[in-house]
């Protein structure tokens, strides 16, 4: 109605400081419901996009089809786009060179048009083909084409012979035809390489373009459909065996478990429901504050011939008012925050998914409509709902109230507290400034609300991180090595050593064994841990009744590095290094434990450093840690194996054996067998004992070696030379030799390598093809992945704060407006400027403290929460966020009050006296 | 022609100890046309009898009746229509709508209805009130007299049946307030409204055609003086 219309908009022009509060409110409010569903939006088309350049863009796929079963589906009216590669040959290369003899053959592929669209092929260099005669190759056709002598590089023009049948088992369709020769142009390579799996690529190592100059004899067909009928056109027989891409479809809903979609809905919907409840306090006291404001109005109006409706019109078209210019606001400045955060995180973000980061996949803001509008929508709901108790109280307010002017002015039920005691202690300010909080309470109630909503918020936040800073350190890279660099020469060592980013390496070759080792040669608190450990964990055994057999790890470290670790240790190195029998060092396990409760969940978790043999064990022997092949073709099924020792010292090896499948009354079956030492003592002989007899045979079912007899054992050390990893098994011993004692044919030498600037040299190491492990890449992503999780939390706290900063000023600032009156009266009786500032510090100290004897039992309560859903045991008080929120409350309400009242000490008494608020 | 009639109207307030009878079984009657001055002294009742004559207050127990119809045996939605329509009231501090100019606080009323204003009635109405050159003012903008002049316009905007005016120059000097009686008398004769008054003034109310008397929410007295 027009007059409403005019009305408020006057109204709103009038209180311009509240208008414009109210309208950054929910810009806020609209921003964040954006910046939800626009992310929501941009991570599921970031996730798709990473999943069609990984495995493609296609719903089924048929395999070993037939030309006719592509007919048929070509005029399947269900499918909306069909790839197709066809065998339209095969090629054999045979040929020998020095180190190795090839007899392969491949199939050449023609894909169309779509199939190039639809089904990623691992382009790495040059182009797809575009016509008959053009051919892209894997890596390795073109090894096998520089091997035997012909072109293999880009533009080069290669003769194949191409058969149109291959004889084997294998394949489905053999078709006879005359074999011919081709010439080809070589126009692109791909790095993939054919292999069969379940919903994976079956590609031909050789592609070229289906321009119909050749006749395809099978082919793979990929299909898109409507999502929803794509297990319907799975069940079509358009070839022998077809698979369903599941992973692509969970992105359009049609799934058997989740859905990425309701994934992400869920957390959106979450998190939209704590910024419409920030938003709600804050707009809902927009309105309330309005309706306070324009009570003697309302009351007026009433009086005049108003209805009810057309007062709750009034406050609803001041709600439409905001929301038309502060949601269209809202979405952009929530659109634009995102794309602009994502584009500053760039680099962090996109390792998030590796065939993502494979694809050069980039997480950016996709604006979309449905977005907005959802947003829009969303905040527009929440608008309205703030509006409507508001508007129900406008309308209660009788005509009466506003002729007498009585204003909003409630006695409270117990009456106004005399204060006495405060009077006593804090003077006559302090005790008006506790009756003024007494009869304003309601009206402050939104406020403190919300001021407790964002310490909770915050605090939340806070642990949240926290416990993710917690578990990247248990994620971080603890060796005191990042790089393991497999080198083949003296040359490439220097060259690594020489490079600048290495801070410090040590040559490693690994070596390994096993041992029998006596329950009583253990460390008794190692035992005691371990039995404890292995009564959780049912997978472990406990320690045997009389040996154990334990994995040895053999670490042949660099002479040089050894010797220095060595003396800064103070252990005299001379019997560790230079002689025919190095004392082995031995290494302190590092274990983990967790308690558990009655429910099974860790509680808590603990670390230490454990020596694991006993002081006094100054040997251990080596025996095979495997069970030889002769052993397992005698015996075949082998299941389960345990090793003991018998009195007379005879090592006993226990198998199990599985009976036949086929054979439905099977059992199964024990066998022993010795293991004893035979000639120098790195072999082993093994001799089956007779199940019946016990006898052990003659003749050895298998004869094995061990690197060496024995170690002899020196000192244990809980510290770590450079290049040694930890032992963090309960299962394993790690002992440290000197490098130069490594047998010859031991593993690979590496060099472990700790870096001062890790892309630096990992840039290197790729560019000059080293092979290498990178101990700090995992540590590194969560690390990226912990920052960017930080950014989004703070910076969704800051935004519900700034709505509680609204809301707060709001609330204070109107307040203190309305007292406009009292406020000359004080003065105009005497009441000094100091005083009017202490009566409004008072004010504020309880405001402040009351939202914080909300706040602070919500925020432990909602630590609680979040320690319990991510699964930490140890609970720790809050209690840095804790101080940072409570600041956080009590200056924004001192310095809002403080800048309200400024404003009225300025004014004359009387004119604050006579106005009519 | 009887216009309002009041039938033994009570107004109690607050409960048990802290009761107050604002008004004790009042009965009267007003012929159509009439100048009505209701005087008393402070806290004798007067105002709140005119506010349940005006329906923006409920009497406690008793029946009010204007051109034949039980007011508060209306609706909600009825009773609003009926102050907009049926009565004009005008107040002792004068209560306009700050955001409004002149001319929205005149033509309120009308515009509540939702109808088409009359300019031509509204141009008497600000010639009469003395209010031409100033319909684009906001209250702020205006003298105290000016500003209960304009609440008579609103009062008289729709030619009500009825006129209500509580104290209509009490924040008034004496220039403006025989000014502001004059303009309701001739408004009176002009439109023939019963306009009913109350004040403490006895020379405003010796211009009135009848005087009731309350006190202690009693009529003590009830005189026709012309």
């Amino acid at each position: 109605m027009k007059l409403i219309r005019h009305l408020t908009w006057q109204n709103m022009k009038h209180s311009k400081a509240r208008t414009i509060v109210t309208i950054l409110g929910i810009i806020l409010s609209a921003a964040m419901f954006t910046a939800v569903t626009t992310m929501g939006i941009s991570f599921r088309a970031y996730m798709l996009a990473a999943e069609v350049a990984e495995n493609g863009d296609y719903f089924v796929c048929y395999n070993y089809g037939t030309m006719e079963e592509l007919r048929k589906l070509q005029q399947d009216k269900s499918v909306t786009k069909l790839g197709a590669v066809n065998t339209i040959g095969y090629t054999n290369f045979r040929y020998e060179t020095d180190s190795r003899s090839v007899d392969d053959t491949l199939i050449i592929g023609a894909g169309n048009r779509e199939f190039f669209e639809m089904v990623p092929v691992g382009l790495i260099e040059g182009r797809l083909p575009k016509t008959g005669s053009e051919l892209m190759i894997t890596g390795a056709v073109q090894e096998y084409l520089r091997e035997s002598g012909q072109p293999c590089e880009i533009g080069a023009r290669i003769t194949l012979p191409i058969a149109v049948s291959y004889e084997t088992e294998d394949v489905v369709l053999p078709v006879s035809g005359k074999p011919y020769e081709k010439t080809f142009t070589i126009v692109g390579v791909s790095e993939y390489i054919q292999y069969f799996e379940d919903n994976q690529l079956d590609l031909s190592s050789l592609l070229t373009y289906d321009d119909g100059s050749a006749a395809g004899i099978w082919g793979r067909f990929f299909v898109k459909s409507d999502p929803k009928e794509a297990y319907a056109l799975a069940e079509k027989p358009y070839g022998p065996s077809c698979t369903v891409n599941q992973s692509l479809l969970d992105f359009y809903g049609v799934t058997k478990y989740y859905s990425i979609n309701d994934l992400i809905a869920t957390f959106a919907a979450v998190l939209m429901g704590i910024i419409m409840a920030g938003s709600v306090t804050l707009i809902y006291n927009a309105f309330s504050i309005s309706v306070s404001e324009r009570t003697k109005q309302f009351g007026l109006l009433s009086s005049v011939g108003a209805t009810r409706k057309q007062i709750r019109q009034s406050v609803f078209t001041e709600a439409v008012g905001v929301a038309a210019v502060g949601i269209p606001l809202g979405i952009f400045c929530g659109y634009a925050g995102i794309a602009i955060t994502l584009r500053l995180t760039h680099g962090l973000v996109d390792n998030l998914l590796f065939s993502a980061e494979k694809n050069d996949i980039i997480l950016r803001a996709v604006p979309s409509v449905p977005a907005f509008v959802l947003a829009g929508l969303i905040a527009l709901v929440t608008v309205l709902i703030s509006a409507w108790i508001p508007a129900r109280r406008a309308t209660k307010i009788t005509p009466i109230s506003a002729i007498r002017q009585t204003g909003e002015f409630v006695v409270p039920k117990h009456g106004i507290r005399a204060g006495k005691l405060t009077q006593k202690f804090f003077g006559l300010p302090a005790a008006l400034a506790r009756k003024y909080y007494t009869v304003n309470k309601r009206k402050y109630r939104a406020t403190i609300i919300s001021l407790t909503i964002s310490m909770v918020l915050f605090v939340a936040a806070g642990s949240f991180v926290q416990r993710l800073n917690g578990t990247a350190e248990e994620q971080a890279n603890t060796d005191n090595f990042d790089f393991e660099i497999i080198v083949d020469s003296v040359e490439q060592v220097e060259q690594l050593r020489a490079h600048p980013a290495l801070k410090d390496s040590a040559l490693v070759a690994h070596g390994y064994g096993s041992a029998a080792i006596l329950e009583t040669d253990f460390d008794e608190d190692y035992r005691t841990l371990w039995e404890a450990k292995a009564q959780e964990n049912l997978n472990m055994e406990n320690i045997s009744e009389n040996i154990s057999s334990k994995y040895v790890r053999i670490e042949y470290l660099e002479d040089s590095v050894l010797q220095n670790f060595l003396m800064e240790q103070g252990i005299d190195p001379t019997p560790y290094l230079g002689s025919e029998e190095p004392l082995a060092l031995v290494t302190d396990a590092q274990l983990t434990w967790y308690s558990y409760d009655e429910t099974g969940r860790p509680v808590d978790r603990q670390r230490s450093s454990e020596q694991i043999l006993r002081d006094g064990v100054d040997t251990i022997t080596l025996i095979p840690s495997f069970i030889p092949d002769g052993v397992l073709e005698r015996l075949e099924r082998v299941a389960n194996d345990s090793l003991r020792m018998e009195p007379d010292g005879t090592i006993l090896l226990t198998v199990m054996v599985a009976p036949d499948p086929e054979d439905e009354s099977g059992e199964n079956l024990w066998y022993e067998m010795e293991v004893r030492p035979v000639g120098n003592g790195t072999d082993y002989a093994y001799y089956i004992r007779d199940p019946k007899t016990g006898i052990a045979e003659d003749e050895p079912a298998d004869v094995v070696s061990v690197e060496r007899a024995q170690l002899r054992l020196g000192a244990s050390v809980r510290d770590l030379p450079i290049g040694i990893r930890e032992n963090t098994d309960y299962d394993a011993i790690t002992v440290i030799l000197p490098l130069s004692s490594a047998p010859a044919e031991a593993d690979t030498v590496s060099l472990m390598a700790a870096t001062s600037d890790y892309e630096e040299l990992l840039t290197f190491l790729e560019e000059q093809n080293y092979s290498f492990v990178d101990y700090l890449e995992s540590q590194m992503e969560y690390r990226d992945y912990i920052t960017m999780i930080r950014i989004f939390s703070y910076g969704f706290i800051a935004l519900i704060s700034l709505i509680c900063i609204c809301n707060v000023f709001n609330t204070i600032s109107t307040n203190i407006a309305l007292r406009r009156k009292d406020f000359g009266m004080l003065r105009s009786v005497g009441m000094k400027n100091r005083e009017i500032n202490q009566m409004m510090a008072f004010e504020c100290l309880q405001y402040g403290l009351k939202a914080m004897l909300w706040g602070i039992p919500l925020s432990i309560l909602t630590r609680l929460l979040i320690d319990r859903l991510i699964g930490q045991s140890a609970f720790a008080l809050p209690v840095r966020s804790i101080f940072i929120a409570a600041g956080f409350i009590f200056v924004t309400v001192f310095i809002t009050m403080f800048y309200a009242v400024s404003k009225l000490k300025k004014e004359n008494p009387m004119e604050a006296i006579r106005s009519e608020s | 022609m009887e216009v309002l009639r009041v039938e033994h109207l009570s107004k109690i307030y607050g409960a048990g100890e802290n009761q107050i009878h604002a008004l004790h079984d009042i009965s009267f009657s007003v012929e159509d046309g009439q100048f009505l001055a209701i005087i008393g002294p402070s806290g004798s009742g007067k105002s709140t009898l005119l506010h349940i004559l005006g329906g923006v207050d409920r009497p406690s127990s008793g029946e009010v009746y204007l051109n034949g119809q039980d007011v508060f045996a209306q609706s909600e939605e009825q009773l609003a229509i009926f102050r907009r329509r049926q009565v004009g009231l005008i107040y002792q501090f004068y209560n306009l709508i700050p955001v409004l100019n002149v001319t929205e606080n005149i033509t309120l009323p009308v515009l509540l209805d939702g109808r088409e204003i009359n300019q031509e009635h509204l141009n008497d109405l600000l010639d009469t009130l003395n209010l031409r050159g100033r319909e684009k003012h906001l209250p702020s903008q205006l003298s105290g007299g000016q500003q209960q002049r304009v609440s008579i316009g609103r009062a008289l905007m729709n030619a009500p049946a009825v006129v209500l005016a509580d104290e209509p120059t009490g924040n008034l000097d004496s220039k403006n307030s025989q000014e502001i009686i004059e303009l309701l008398k001739s408004s009176n004769r002009k439109y023939g409204q019963t306009l009913i008054v109350i004040t403490h003034d006895e020379n405003i109310a010796l211009q009135a055609d009848r005087i009731i008397a309350i006190e202690d929410g009693r009529i003590v007295r009830d005189e026709v003086v012309r």
